[in-house]
């Protein structure tokens, strides 16, 4: 399982630079943290999803910002947990 | 559209809507509290509140929040419309002002000033509900069923710094979000597009208004279906059946919101007898799909209301205030400043064809000159009409003032307005409101008398001030009138000799001396007050319409009251101008100004004609801008006039009347007196416009200097004298 930590705002202005990352880095299931995301918009979650739908995804320690949109969108259910231990450093 | 231009407009259109709500709280006092104007002003407050939230401006959704509580109150008749509670409203209304105003400047956060005046206000606002101020939106929850409502995006709303979470997030707050499904569409090239859609159940709003407000910022950028509480399965079947995604995949995520039975949803399927679409078609886009959609679905067969009729007159609806809306066009006021800036460049250059053709003295070229000149001429009339704008609007801001500054002054005072459909140029009105201000000010509390002073004098307790506006003669003319008890003839002339302003043996006319009260330093209110005595005299007013190329009159009525009359030209754009020359200059004067032309028949030195046995001082443009004299030369004098005083202008050449377009001096000439701008003549030579006004000034200061010196006369004799 792939290991990838996201830092600032997940959004419009900053998916082209993580798209990449998330989307490529091997096919296996991906643990993202989301510690230190301090904003997420209908684009950063459009891409949750897609990669998500592509290799499934576990979400590690969301932060609040990220926490406000996924139970506005009762998104809670839909992005399994995970206790992540270390995490690699996506930017 | 950028974010920033988003912003703007919802910048703009606040201020609109707290207009609109000023207006009817004003309203509400005079003819009661109708049910349309309660509606109106919650509707203008839950808007700004809606939009404000869609920025996360919280401290503006939160405010608003407090203010629509009361005003809700009030559309429920649990609190009554009192004026203290509507100077309250209106004092909320101003705080909106002022946070939005922050926020035009870029101040997303509110300065501590404001912020410090938020919280007594909210206070206020809650002690009126009767219990502690709330600054914290609480969903106003009903217990009737929930409405579901259904977006879609265009996949450029990202982009344009729109976040549709953002709208859902305010959803939340105008009700409870019972059930929320997110729809993805299909994948695309740019990952910006926005591809993400909801499906959501809404328990709370009391009307679809509210949800359609909601998504007010992103109307024309969505498709938004919205079905009311207790809508038939078949109007979800209709609904998903308009969607893109279709029936396999909306079915369960319409189920998952709680709106509706996913069996109930297959099984009426099946059945399929299409029985009622109450489905609401917002958006223009979807107009052609809504007819099909009527036009398929056969009409119900025993329904007593019949729905699809209601449904199709509800699109019908919706239809024609869309045109309606079309036909009005925002403009950015800068772009139509360059515009008009361009006209004046073609009118110019227009002239310069003209001038070359009758030049080269080839007949057809002349003719088609002539044919491109009155062309430029009706462009140039249409530029200017854009810019036009009804007086109504400046107007309406008075009802406000009056009706503080009554309260003030403990007197009971309405405004009465007419004549608000006169367009006038929006550079006009930019600059009149000041003049009218104080106008408006010094009726309420120097024209209009105390109510027992009415009482006494048999006039009814309430004073009324009036503002009117009309066109004449290329000139629009705007009234301010009281029914006070009128300008008082001999104080003014009292004061006058106490001021050395006039001679205490002079007799004048009853014009002559009401106009005296535009003199710098002259005020008859006995007492200065905090209204209109601050220090800003009818002298400014009367300054600031001058220098709009505008004049003031004034009329009193003893007992009756008093009128002032403010003329001031259409646009400020154009001049219709004398040109005169000096030496190898052309000078314009403003034809208003201008009398007559006589010969100069004066010799040597003197500053004085003999106009038909009257003395004419006159002015020597030569000395005036220093240029050498010219004696060989036969003079001429045109006779102005300005306001009160008359003096000649002596110059060497008439050339006549010419309409151009004025060009604002470069600031570096700002200390160049005399001169109030300038324009490009045909022959492509700069005409320098003349300020009559100051020239005369700056005459009789120099005569006043000289005044020790014996034979030197002062250059300019008041009209009356002369004439």
């Amino acid at each position: 399982m792939t290991k990838i930590k996201i830092r600032g705002p997940l959004s419009v202005s900053t998916i082209a630079q993580h798209r990449a990352a998330l989307l490529e880095a091997g096919a296996t299931p991906l643990d993202l943290d989301l510690k230190a995301v301090d904003e997420l918009d209908t684009a950063g979650l459009q891409l949750l999803l897609e990669v998500h739908r592509a290799r499934g995804l576990r979400l590690a320690s969301p932060s609040a910002a990220v926490t406000e949109v996924l139970n506005l969108l009762h998104l809670n259910e839909h992005f399994p947990r995970t206790r992540g231990a270390k995490t690699h450093d996506a930017g | 559209m950028t974010p920033d231009d988003v912003l703007k407009t919802f910048i703009t259109e606040s201020r609109e809507l707290l207009e609109v709500m000023e207006t009817d709280l004003l309203g509400l006092e005079r003819s009661g509290a109708p049910e349309e104007t309660l509606n109106a002003i919650f509707r203008a407050a839950h808007t700004v509140k809606g939009s404000a939230g869609m920025f996360g401006l919280d401290h503006l959704v939160h405010f608003a929040h407090a203010v629509e509580g009361v005003l809700d109150a009030f559309r429920g008749q649990q609190l009554a419309v009192t004026p203290d509670r509507v100077s309250l409203l209106l004092r909320c209304k101003d705080h909106l002002s002022a946070l939005l105003d922050e926020v035009a400047k870029g101040q997303l956060v509110p300065s501590p000033a404001l912020a410090a005046l938020t919280q007594p206000l909210a206070l206020e606002l809650g002690a009126q509900l009767g219990g502690p101020a709330s600054l914290n939106p609480e969903p106003t929850a009903a217990p009737s069923g929930a409405w579901h409502v259904s977006v879609r995006f265009q996949p450029g709303v990202l982009r344009q710094g729109l976040d549709p979470i953002a709208f859902v997030r305010h959803l939340g707050t105008v009700g409870e979000l019972l059930g929320v499904s997110v729809v993805e569409g299909p994948r695309t090239e740019d990952p910006t597009d926005c591809r993400l859609g909801f499906e959501l159940a809404l328990r709370g709003p009391a009307d679809e208004a509210v949800i359609n407000e909601a998504f007010g910022l992103v109307k024309d950028q969505c498709r938004l279906w919205i079905l009311p509480p207790g809508s038939p399965t078949s109007a979800f079947l209709r609904m998903i059946d308009l969607l893109p995604e279709g029936p396999q995949v909306l079915d369960p995520l319409i189920a998952a919101t709680g709106s509706v039975e996913l069996s109930a949803l297959q099984k009426a399927r099946q059945a399929s007898a299409a029985e009622d679409v109450r489905t609401v078609f917002l958006f223009e886009d979807l107009e052609a799909e809504a007819k099909a959609a009527t036009a398929t679905s056969s009409p119900p067969p025993q329904s007593p209301t019949n729905p699809s009729a209601t449904s199709a007159s509800r699109t019908a609806n919706t239809t024609e205030a869309g045109s309606k809306e079309g036909r009005t066009l925002r403009v950015d006021a800068d772009k139509l400043d360059h515009l008009i800036d361009l006209v004046g460049e073609l009118i110019i250059a227009a002239a310069g064809g003209q001038v070359m053709a009758r030049r080269a003295s080839v007949p057809e070229l002349e003719e088609v000159n002539s044919t491109i000149a009155e062309l430029v001429e009706e462009v140039r009339d249409s530029a200017l009409q854009l810019r036009m704008i009804k007086i109504g609007g400046t107007f309406a801001r008075f009802q406000r003032v009056v009706r503080d500054v009554a309260r003030d002054l403990g007197k009971d005072i309405v405004l009465e307005v007419s004549g608000e459909e006169t367009e006038l140029d929006k550079t006009v009105v930019e600059k009149l409101g000041d003049p009218l201000m104080h106008l408006v000010r010094n009726a309420m509390d120097h024209g209009i008398e105390s109510s027992e002073r009415r009482l006494a004098a048999g006039k009814p307790v309430r004073g009324t001030v009036g503002l009117n506006a009309f066109h004449e003669s290329g000139n629009i003319v705007i009234e301010v009138k009281d029914d006070g008890g009128g300008l008082d003839r001999d104080r003014i002339m009292k004061k006058a000799i106490d001021r050395g302003l006039i001679e205490a043996h002079e007799s004048l006319s009853d014009e002559q001396i009401f106009r005296l009260i535009f003199e710098p330093g002259f005020s008859t209110a006995a007492e200065v007050t905090n209204i209109s005595g601050r220090g800003v005299g009818m002298d400014v007013v009367k300054r600031n319409v001058e220098a709009m190329r505008g004049s003031v009159h004034v009329r009193s009525q003893p007992g009756q009251g008093t009128t002032v009359s403010v003329r001031l030209p259409l646009t400020l754009a154009i001049i219709d101008g004398f040109l005169v020359g000096v030496g190898p200059t052309s000078y314009v004067v403003p034809l208003e100004t201008v009398e007559e032309c006589v010969e100069l028949k004066s010799e040597g030195e003197a500053h004085y004609t003999n106009l038909r046995g009257e003395v004419l001082p006159f002015i020597r443009l030569r000395e005036v801008f220093g240029l050498p004299a010219n004696p060989n030369r036969r003079e001429s004098v045109v006779v102005l006039r300005h306001g009160n005083l008359r003096a000649g202008l002596v110059v060497d050449t008439l050339l006549g009347e010419f309409q151009t377009v004025i060009k604002p001096l470069n600031a570096v000439f700002n200390r160049a007196r005399c001169i109030s701008g300038s324009t490009i003549l045909g022959t492509g030579e700069v005409g320098l416009i003349l300020d009559v006004a100051v020239l005369i000034k700056d005459s009789m200061q120099r005569a006043r200097e000289h005044e020790d010196h014996p034979g030197t006369r002062s250059p300019v004799a008041p009209a009356s004298v002369a004439s």
